[in-house]
């Protein structure tokens, strides 16, 4: 929660205040925006986060694994599992994409579950990015390993000649609609979230400022969030999951064809 | 467990002595992890688990996103031949059946995974 919204008290709340970006060291390159913004700088945070858990708590290296070695080495066998269990092992020299893109996921937003922070994965273009580059890549993988033959992922077994043209088509359209449901799913969910807290911390700020007998009722919106609070910590790990599982998804079917 | 202090100890052994160690703690750590789970089974994976808001949001994505682009794609094409509006509406059409067929699909791995843990479950309560 922004500090701005609680002195404007009551009446001022904007829920959707949290996801404005706002550039920090102002960069302009020939008329193109450049900045360095707080998401930019929260999108650093990530790295620096995930480069510290994998570098510095597996520096010890211990056989019987502390802490935060524990956590880095879950982290690491969770995503091996999930590429083995869906892409089997010609997916292994895939790993390290995968893994690199669920932390920083992951990371972007547990961020973004602390207050002050800013979700950079609650921005369309953010996630879009992602997926557009996983959809191209996969593509691109698809059409070096398998050439011209990659082109009958859209021809269903079985499919009689005359309904070819129209269900080819629409296989093409499902297959372009990948890169967009998938960077839809992770931003609405953040967005939503996030937004939903604002919007029960506006009635609490409401209440209280009402005074008298509303002052108690402040309770019930608080102990929502309270509760909400620890679902979005679920979805922002399910959400994560969900992305790489299906990253995991596509690579497959591009290694494998059908 | 005094094992830490055990091993401060003898620091000068050695590493076939620290080898047999690490191999009993092995043993000791398999069968304590034995007992656990036949005291209570695993419970199912929490990634796997998803709930039914996600699951209806999951699907309701699907879909609109098989409409965007469809209409993305029609919206080019009237761009590039200036056949307005007739792509963008084949292709609205066109990518509500790509919608359709996405919800379909998911619907299917969905229930497939649930099959599958449902499955799991009872093989665990089987053997027990």
């Amino acid at each position: 929660m922004s500090a701005a919204d609680q002195e404007s008290g009551g009446l001022g709340i904007d829920p959707m205040h949290q996801f404005e970006v706002t550039p920090i060291i102002p960069i302009h390159f020939g008329g193109i925006d450049a900045s360095f913004t707080n998401a930019s700088m929260w999108m650093v945070f990530a790295a620096i986060g995930i480069i510290s858990l994998t570098v510095f708590a597996m520096s010890g290296r211990a056989m019987v694994p502390g802490r935060w070695q524990s956590i880095a080495e879950l982290s690491y066998e969770f995503v091996a599992n999930m590429v083995r269990d869906n892409v089997g092992k010609a997916g292994q020299s895939y790993f390290p994409f995968i893994f690199t893109l669920f932390m920083f996921v992951l990371f972007s937003n547990m961020l973004g579950m602390l207050p002050y922070s800013f979700t950079t994965t609650s921005h369309i273009i953010v996630t879009f990015a992602l997926a557009l580059f996983i959809f191209i890549g996969v593509t691109l993988i698809g059409v070096v390993k398998h050439g011209f033959h990659f082109l009958s992922l859209f021809v269903p077994k079985g499919l009689p000649a005359v309904l070819l043209p129209l269900i080819v088509v629409i296989e093409v359209i499902s297959y372009l609609s990948r890169p967009i449901s998938l960077s839809v799913r992770l931003f609405a969910n953040m967005m939503a979230g996030h937004t939903m807290l604002k919007v029960f911390a506006g009635f609490v700020i409401g209440f209280l400022g009402a005074g008298g007998l509303f002052t108690g009722l402040a309770i019930a919106p608080i102990a929502f969030m309270v509760a909400f609070t620890g679902l979005e910590i679920l979805v922002a790990f399910l959400q994560a999951y969900v992305f790489a599982i299906l990253t995991c998804i596509y690579l497959n079917d591009a290694l494998h064809l059908h | 467990m005094k094992t830490p202090t055990e091993r401060n100890g003898d620091t000068g052994d050695v590493s076939a002595d620290n080898k047999s160690d690490l191999a009993a703690l092995d043993a000791k750590i398999r069968a304590h992890t034995k007992a656990h789970r036949q005291k209570n089974p695993e419970p199912a994976e929490t990634g796997r688990r998803s709930t039914a808001i996600g699951m209806a949001f999951r699907l309701s994505t699907e879909m609109v996103a098989g409409l965007v682009a469809g209409g993305v794609i029609g919206w080019i094409i009237d761009d590039l031949l200036g056949t307005k509006p007739w792509g963008l509406l084949t292709f609205f059409f066109l990518g509500m059946a790509a919608g359709i067929l996405n919800v379909f699909r998911t619907a299917q791995k969905l229930a497939a995974d649930a099959a599958e843990q449902m499955g799991k479950s009872d093989d665990l309560s089987g053997d027990k």
